[in-house]
């Protein structure tokens, strides 16, 4: 074999080595379908799925969400997270979300003035029959927010009914536990439903921010989805209808009286 | 803007440049986990670039619109690395890690050729200003101003840490604190003031440069400097916030020829003083050579009787 055909090989080989990286690179691990239902299957029993590597979640088929940038500063942010995947299950009295998105940096410790941290966050409306204000609900349908932060990997209940209204929920339970691997964030949300008689519906609202600390996203300066809508039925747990829950009187004193 | 406002007035030509009003305030507020950096009150030699490191180039305040501006968020080393002292090698230790920065830096430092060369010190608290960029900025409803006395705070429980604050006031007085992840600022000693006791910058001025009251206590002597005598303004009247710490701007040193002879002009630069203070600090500077002149004369001054009387604060 001449030189030349020996320089010719080794080019084709390196130049198709090179594309099937890049195809890959561009597909991704995992190819979840893009979808606006996310069904949630009970699962009972095994280990707890808030570990983002518990071996539950390899069974359960992830939706891709397709986010936008959004802010209310008028500061759009640069470095907007254009889709996570997600996946969700029921275990007991408490729903879980594993969300999973790409971001180039982990921002997880905040040692200067000048660094923000890595975060994401669940939306749901504090009733889940009602669809509230996609940005941060409004005085009449408020939303509950589950909000995990990279620098404290915990997450927070958080009650929302407009702009700059949010504040801390107690009324519901929240767990997160994130890790960030391979250019990847993937942390699991936890929401206890407990008795909670305003979530004993077949279908709610559900809607997802991420925010890249590393283009110093906070507050408004975010990627959102818009709502999507979370099937309860799989778990065949359902006991109110709709109108049911609908009818019933609304407590709202757990709401700051600035907004109520 | 609030039913009453607390002001304070500070005389620059009082200034010792000592430090007991930072440290006062240090002791008394920032001792705690992630203010290490922080001087809610800091005194910085003029000219000079301040503390944090030029601030005044960082933007914030209001445009001619009167929308809120975001400036520069500083970082930690605009203040200044807070440093360690390395004990264990006494007799010579050395600060760890090795400063580039700090309140006051650039202390005495200065400007002109000797014998004529030139600086003063600026005190600089929080200006609970009637209109907060701070508050503006903010899209937490985190921060507010006291209807009874017009003191700006910020609502530790409503903060989360967007730092909006520090980028929007012009002044850089709210920080940041990494641990708590929460802005925090100069709350006026609220606590003390609450209990008829002037904030500790006030009360322990070694110089006495501090003056402390509410600004419709016409009987105060915020008020006689403010707007009876007219003689006390505003650090950079033209960011929009309308600050209520106003200062008493300094009486210039004469120049002096070869030979120590005064030369009649003054040292520091009138259009230094403009940059600072606006285009009110020349009738100012008359205003007080007026007065300092018949006090020499043995007639009375008002004026004169109020900047150096100790009855400074009512509240």
């Amino acid at each position: 074999m001449s030189r030349r055909a020996i320089i010719i090989i080794i080019v084709v080989l390196a130049a198709a080595v090179t594309l099937s990286y890049l195809w890959l690179g561009h597909t991704g691990p995992t190819q979840a379908a893009r979808a606006d239902i996310l069904p949630v299957p009970a699962v009972a029993g095994g280990e707890d799925p808030l570990a983002p590597a518990a071996a539950v979640w390899g069974g359960i088929t992830p939706i891709q969400v397709p986010l936008s940038g959004m802010d209310i500063k008028g500061e759009w942010p640069v470095a907007i997270t254009t889709s996570l995947e997600v996946q969700a299950l029921r275990r007991g009295d408490w729903l879980y979300w594993r969300v999973s998105w790409a971001d180039t940096t982990a921002d997880s410790r905040i040692q200067d003035i000048t660094q923000f941290a890595d975060a994401v966050a669940v939306q749901v409306p504090v009733e889940a029959a009602q669809r509230p204000y996609i940005c941060m609900g409004q005085g009449t349908g408020p939303v509950n927010i589950i909000y995990w932060r990279a620098d404290t990997n915990q997450a927070e209940s958080l009650v929302g009914g407009a702009y700059g209204t949010l504040s801390r929920y107690p009324l519901v339970e929240a767990k997160g536990q994130g890790s960030y691997q391979n250019g990847r964030w993937t942390v699991v949300l936890a929401r206890a439903l407990g008795q909670d008689p305003a979530w004993q519906v077949p279908q709610a609202s559900i809607a997802f921010a991420v925010w890249n600390g590393a283009d110093e996203q906070r507050g408004g300066r975010k990627s959102t989805s818009n709502w999507l809508t979370l099937d309860l039925r799989a778990g065949g747990q359902v006991t109110a209808s709709r109108n049911e829950v609908a009818s019933r009187p609304v407590a709202r004193s757990h709401i700051p009286r600035r907004w109520r | 803007m609030s039913q009453r406002q607390l002001a304070m007035v500070i005389d620059i030509n009082k200034c010792l440049g000592c430090q007991t009003c930072t440290i006062a305030d240090k002791n008394m507020w920032l001792r705690g986990p992630g203010q290490e950096y922080m001087c809610w009150n800091s005194v910085e030699t003029r000219p000079g670039d301040g503390y944090p490191r030029r601030w005044e180039k960082m933007g914030g305040g209001f445009d001619a619109n009167g929308e809120v501006q975001l400036g520069d968020l500083p970082g930690v080393e605009d203040y200044g690395v807070p440093w360690e002292w390395d004990w264990e090698k006494l007799p010579h230790i050395f600060p760890r890690p090795q400063p580039s920065w700090g309140p006051n830096w650039q202390e005495d430092v200065g400007e002109g050729e000797y014998p004529n060369t030139w600086y003063f010190y600026l005190p600089r608290p929080c200006n609970h200003c009637n209109k907060p960029a701070c508050l503006a900025a903010c899209p937490r409803q985190a921060i507010y101003k006291r209807e009874e006395d017009g003191i700006v705070l910020i609502d530790q429980e409503r903060c989360r840490g967007y730092r909006y604050c520090v980028r929007a006031c012009p002044y850089k007085k709210p920080y940041y604190n990494v641990q708590t992840n929460k802005a925090e600022k100069c709350i006026f000693c609220f606590p003390r003031v609450e209990k008829g006791v002037p904030p500790a910058c006030v009360a322990q001025c070694a110089g006495r440069i501090r003056f402390f009251g509410f600004m419709d206590d016409t009987e105060g002597p915020v008020y006689k400097l403010v707007k009876k005598f007219k003689v006390a303004v505003p650090l950079h009247p033209e960011y929009g916030t309308e600050p209520n710490v106003y200062y008493v701007p300094p009486i210039s040193t004469p120049r002096v020829g070869n030979n120590g002879e005064p030369q009649g002009q003054g040292r520091i630069p009138l259009a230094y003083l403009e940059s600072l203070f606006g285009p009110s600090v020349r009738q100012v500077l008359d205003t007080l050579r007026q007065e300092i002149a018949r006090a020499r004369r043995g007639e009375t001054s008002e004026l004169i009787q109020t900047l150096v009387s100790n009855q400074r604060w009512r509240v």
